[in-house]
Formats: structure tokens, sequence, C-alpha cells
């Protein structure tokens, strides 16, 4: 049905616009790591997301493992889009890790990030020949570690992230806020419809001084 | 596909008289209007951002060619294919031919209201597939073999109970127990829904928006349905309207930072996907296959008329929430895929004026629809425009045209229309009683606007006429 796009597009026309404004109503975040960390934290837990801090990747580690425990979560854990973040993990005896293939059903899923965006809560994930979307949407409980240079201000910073990535762009580059829900069953909206029943968010501090 | 719009009357009479549905309508009457406000007072300055969200929208569709021309060369680049249909028939063998050449049999779907009006479950299952709807929502109307009746919330309109004995009767597993609680519910829908992903050879989706810059289709959903109907089987096909594309990014964030807000009133969704193309060489996993229909289907014709803005639409069923008519009788009175005021409006331009006339005479013309709407689009300007339309092609009752008639004859005679309008007035006020604050209000009227007066009362005419106390300001 070739005919058709010609046909369409001869009703539609074809000009070459003007540059599309550029004009964005930006919503400034504070520079500043702590106050940033802050903001994320509000949006993120008011998405039903926990969040927590870490001085380094290994005290992130210590601290998933904590996490597991408190929530009484076996301490497999699924490792997916590693990033330096995750370095602490093959330390951490506490844990026991698996790569490849994918989560079972009810599986923890602990994963770096491309990003995280302070003025939204959420966190943004890429995929590649590390990271397979479904590994976070297929498992119950969802870990994400956010190193210090990626936490970013908000939507518009991502978005200048995005274009400074090598092309071809990633298959799937997911935004995520809070866990998965629905309004199906009625009010209020019940967690973990199809994705993830938790999501906790771990952000990684800069070193001091550096 | 087949409308039947034509006895609104009658179904929302019937619609007035169902407990679920009303009870589900009045907490979104109460709930929802303050949780869309507090989410856009919370943004530093919503009328700058409402602009912006209607500029792009505008530019986007000013070159609707040029865009989709940009967006279908970035999809190629990516190893996807696009493919163009005029008609909804049209676009239906495409996915069709499509499945076929996956050597499909089974389907998964997300939510996409494109595919409920072109009808493709119909094409689709016609065909010999077996198509499965992944939202919960959409999947417990499928279940009843029922039509969605709100573009967001599909089953609003069903129990928690219907939902139970739906499952009851569809899963088929050992109880003990009656599926009451909404909770094990989820459970089970969850785990019913895993194994049917699983084993399906193609995911459908629809799309939020497409993005020309990047050739981005966006999937937008809080369940993450989507996310997994477009990853897991081995062919991924978006099918969606040719309207939805965005020139950048930056316009998506715009469109984003209003949509959920408007909607739900959180400011964003849950997950928020953009989608380039099939699996990359070095990945294990993802589709291997990936397609856009891009469906036309009466909106090209929009095009250059006024009735364009209607294209602005996002779907993000801010006017549905806030009209009082469609919170009275919810979408399946309206007969039609979409409803509302932005269903009034995009149903005849879809369907035909012939099969929806009586969709935009269903409006008070209150304009609440108007001033929620993210993208500001003149919705009661439009349904005043498909009534006159309607009226011209003769698609209105004669009962209605003789009165607009003798209204008009009314009207061309001032002394007479003052002498009836005179004569009305004092008749209502002769039936007005007294009410709080001094006021009159009239509570019943002889043999009419029973149904009216059940439920609401009116307030009596004070003071002069309009044309009196005109005539008395001029010097
Ligand atoms: S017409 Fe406006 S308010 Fe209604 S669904 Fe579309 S974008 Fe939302």
């Amino acid at each position: 049905m070739s005919g058709a796009r010609e046909a369409i597009l001869a009703r539609i026309g074809r000009d070459t616009p003007p540059a599309p404004s550029a004009n964005v109503p930006v919503e400034s975040a504070p520079a500043d790591w702590a106050q940033r960390a802050q903001r994320f934290a509000a949006c993120a837990t008011a998405a039903s997301a926990t969040v927590a801090t870490a001085d380094s990747p290994q005290a992130a580690a210590a601290g998933i493992a904590d996490y597991l425990e408190r929530q009484g979560l076996p301490p497999r854990v699924h490792v997916s889009a590693a990033t330096p973040a995750l370095d602490g993990l093959v330390t951490e005896t506490r844990l026991q890790l698996a790569t490849g293939g994918l989560p079972d059903d009810g599986a923890t899923v602990v994963t770096g990030c491309l990003a995280a965006l302070a003025g939204e809560g959420v966190v943004v994930l890429a995929t590649g020949p590390g990271h397979a979307a479904e590994s976070v949407f297929l498992s119950a409980t969802h870990i994400v570690v956010v190193s210090p240079g990626q936490l970013l201000d908000s939507l518009d910073a991502l978005w200048g992230l995005v274009r400074t990535l090598p092309a071809p762009l990633p298959r799937m580059v997911n935004l995520i806020l809070g866990p998965s829900r629905t309004a199906d069953l009625g009010v209020p909206s019940r967690l973990g419809a199809h994705g993830p029943l938790r999501v906790h968010v771990v952000l990684v501090a800069p070193v001091e001084g550096a | 596909m087949d409308v039947k719009t034509a006895d609104f009357r009658q179904r929302a009479r019937a619609a007035l008289a169902q407990p679920t549905l009303q009870r589900s309508l009045q907490g979104m009457r109460r709930a929802m209007p303050a949780l869309r406000s507090a989410a856009l007072a919370a943004l530093p300055d919503h009328a700058a951002l409402r602009d912006r969200a209607r500029e792009s929208r505008d530019h986007a569709l000013a070159h609707l060619g040029h865009y989709l021309v940009a967006f279908e060369s970035r999809v190629r680049a990516a190893g996807g294919e696009v493919h163009w249909a005029r008609t909804g028939a049209e676009a239906g063998a495409i996915v069709a031919g499509l499945c076929e050449r996956a050597g499909a049999r089974r389907v998964i779907k997300s939510k996409s209201m494109v595919t409920e009006e072109i009808g493709l479950n119909a094409t689709l299952a016609a065909r010999g597939l077996q198509v499965t709807e992944t939202d919960l929502g959409e999947y417990i109307i499928q279940l009843r073999g029922e039509s969605p009746s709100h573009i967001l919330a599909p089953a609003l309109h069903v129990s928690l109970a219907e939902v139970g004995a739906a499952f009851e009767r569809h899963h088929r597993r050992s109880r003990t127990a009656p599926l009451t609680e909404a909770g094990a519910m989820l459970v089970e829908a969850r785990e019913e829904l895993r194994a049917v992903f699983r084993a399906a050879d193609v995911g459908i989706t629809g799309a939020n928006f497409l993005v020309a810059e990047t050739g981005a289709a966006v999937l937008v959903t809080n369940e993450g349905n989507a996310d997994l109907v477009a990853s897991l089987p081995a062919t991924h096909i978006v099918v969606t309207g040719i309207e939805k594309v965005v020139a950048t990014l930056d316009d998506l964030g715009v469109l984003l930072r209003l949509l959920a807000r408007s909607a739900i009133g959180e400011p964003l969704s849950s997950y928020t996907t953009l989608v380039h193309g099939p699996r990359r060489a070095t990945e294990a996993a993802g589709p291997a296959a990936f397609h856009v229909v891009l469906v036309d289907d009466g909106r090209s014709a929009l095009l250059g008329t006024p009735r364009q803005e209607i294209l602005r639409c996002i779907r993000c069923s801010a006017c549905l929430n806030h009209c009082p008519v469609y919170t009275a009788v919810g979408g399946h009175a309206y007969g039609s895929v979409y409803s509302g005021p932005m269903g009034a409006v995009l149903a005849p331009a879809i369907d035909g004026l012939a099969t929806t006339a009586q969709l935009p005479a269903a409006s008070t013309l209150c304009g609440r629809c108007e001033a929620v709407c993210p993208v500001a689009i003149p919705l009661p300007r439009l349904l005043r425009d498909w009534r006159g339309e309607a009226l011209r092609a003769g698609f209105t009752t004669p009962a209605w045209r003789r009165s607009l008639r003798l209204w008009q004859w009314l009207a061309a005679h001032p002394v007479l229309y003052r002498f009836v309008l005179g004569l009305a007035a004092g008749g209502l006020r002769l039936v007005s009683v007294p009410a709080r604050r001094g006021e009159r209000r009239i509570r019943r009227l002889p043999l009419v606007a029973r149904g009216w007066f059940a439920v609401r009362d009116l307030p009596a005419p004070e003071g002069g006429s309009f044309q009196a106390r005109w005539r008395a300001r001029q010097p």
C-alpha cells in the first residue's frame, strides 16, 4: 500500500518548516548535589519509591543488603545495566549475584542507570548489550544505584544528555517514576500491576572535596 | 466500525440508572478536579507551559508532512519499517499482514485508542489470531466483551465484584473461596498475564507521541504493560494516528509535563518509554522486527479547517473528567470509541456526522473543557461548529428544526420577541419560591423538565431583561 503514503503526504503537504521553538520553560533545580538529592527524594517518595543515600559504591551495596533484609526479601539479586556505581556489589558478601538471562517472576533486580532527574524523581535506563528492559519489568523489586554525576536537574537536562549519545540511540530509553501501579481496581491505586512492586533508589554522594 | 451514536438519549437514560457507573462517575466528579488543579499549581508557570504546549502541537500540525517523513527516515535508519494507512480498514490489513509475515498466532496489546477506533482486535480475530489486551482495564472489558467507557480508565463502569466474577469465569484455577478482594485480583491478573506475555509472538502498542528528532515512539503507562509488550515478543508493531508527531525532545518534555498532571493529577506517569527501532546486533533481547503504522482515518481532512485544532489533543481525558455531561452519563452513552467533549468533536470527523450528530448536541457548552485542556482546544466552539453543520445537513430531528425556525422567526420580530420574553420571565417569577438570602428559585414547572427538577433547581429571572438594561444605559 505504498500509494497510501503518497496520498496522505499529498493531502498534508511537505513544506520545510522554520526551526521549531527552542523556548522551553525550564524548571531549574539546585546545582548543589545535596539539595538536588533532597529534591529527587521528595519527588520519588511522593510516587511511592524509597530513596537512600550512600557515600560510596561499597556503602551502596551494604545498604542494598540491609534493605533486602528489612523487606524480608532473599539476598539473591539479578544484576543488569552495570555501571561503576555497582562496583561494590561483588565484595558485599551478604548478596548473591546473578547476571545474564532474565530474572524470574518475583526476583530482585539491581541496576545502574543512565541518569536520575531531581526535578521529577525519575530514574532513566537505556537498553544495550548490558541491559534488556524486561529485566526491570519482569522483576518484583527494582533497586537502582545512581552515581553522583548522573543526578541531573530535570527532563530538559536528560534531552541534552540523549543528544550527546552516540548513534544509533538506545533501542529503549525508560523513564521510571516509582513502582508500577493501576487504578483499574478502584481508588486508591494499587502497586505492582505488571512491573515492579517496589522501587528503591540509592544515590551515591560525591566524594568530599572532589 | 459499528458506531451507534444515534440513540444517545436512550443510552444516556440507561446510564443514569446504572448504580456502579454512577458511583464511579461521582468519585471522578469529586476527586479529579482537585487532583488536577493541585498538580498544575505546583508548576512554576502553568500558563506559559500551556502556551508552549499549544505552540508545539500547532507547529507540528502545520508541518505534519515534514515531521512524519523525518520520523520515518529515523525509524528506517534504526532498522524499523514505517507503513501508512489512509483508512482504518487499510491499517487493519497492514497489521494483519505483518502478523502473518511473523508467523504469529498469539498477539498481545497494550491500551491503544487508535486500535479501538479501527476495530483492530476484530480484524485480527477474524484471521484466527488470539489477541489479549494487557492493560488491566482493557483486559477486564475484553473478558466482558465490552468497549472502553473512558479513554484512560476503560473499565470505569465495572464494579470490583464484576471484575471478580469475570476472572472466576475466565481464569482456569481451583478456588476455595470467591474472588472478592482487589489485591488478590491484581495478583491473579498479573500471574495470568505473565504467561500470556511470555508466549506472545507479536506485541502491539499505540504511541502517545512520535518524536521526529530521534524517531522515537513514546509509550506512557502506569502499569508497565506497554514496556513488556514492546520487549518480549519477536515483533513490535506501533499503531498510531498521523497527528501524534512532535518536532523535538523539548516539545515532548513540555507535553509530558502537562499530560499526567492533567490526566491523573500526577507529575508524570510511572513509565515513559522512548522506543527507537528493533533490537541492535549487539543485544541479546528485544524484538527483531519493529513496525510503525501511521493511520490517517479522517485526520488529514481536518487540516486547514477550523477543526484542525482538535488534532492538538493529547488524550489526557481532562475534558471528560470535568464535563457535566460525561460525568453524568459516562462513555458508553456516546456510542463512539472517543467520548466526552473531545469525543463529540472527533467522532463526527472519523465516523461521519450522519451517525454522530447527537454527540455535539450533548453539551451545555459551559466551557470547562476548554478551560482545563492542556493544549487549549476551543472545544465549545468546535461543538457549535458541528451543530451548525448537522443542522445544515439535515441530521437533526424535525421537532428540533421546527423549534429553531420558530425561535429564528421570533428573534426577527423585536416587538413580539420582547413581549414573549417578558411574558415568560413573568411566568417564571410567578412559579418561583423564596430561597436563601432573599433570592427566588424555581423548584418545578408544570408539565415540563421533571428530570431536571428532580435533582436541581433554577434561579428565577430578576430585574429587567438585558435589552431593557442596555437601553437604560445608553446616554
Ligand atoms: S481535548 Fe484537551 S482536555 Fe480533552 S483529552 Fe484532548 S488534550 Fe485532554
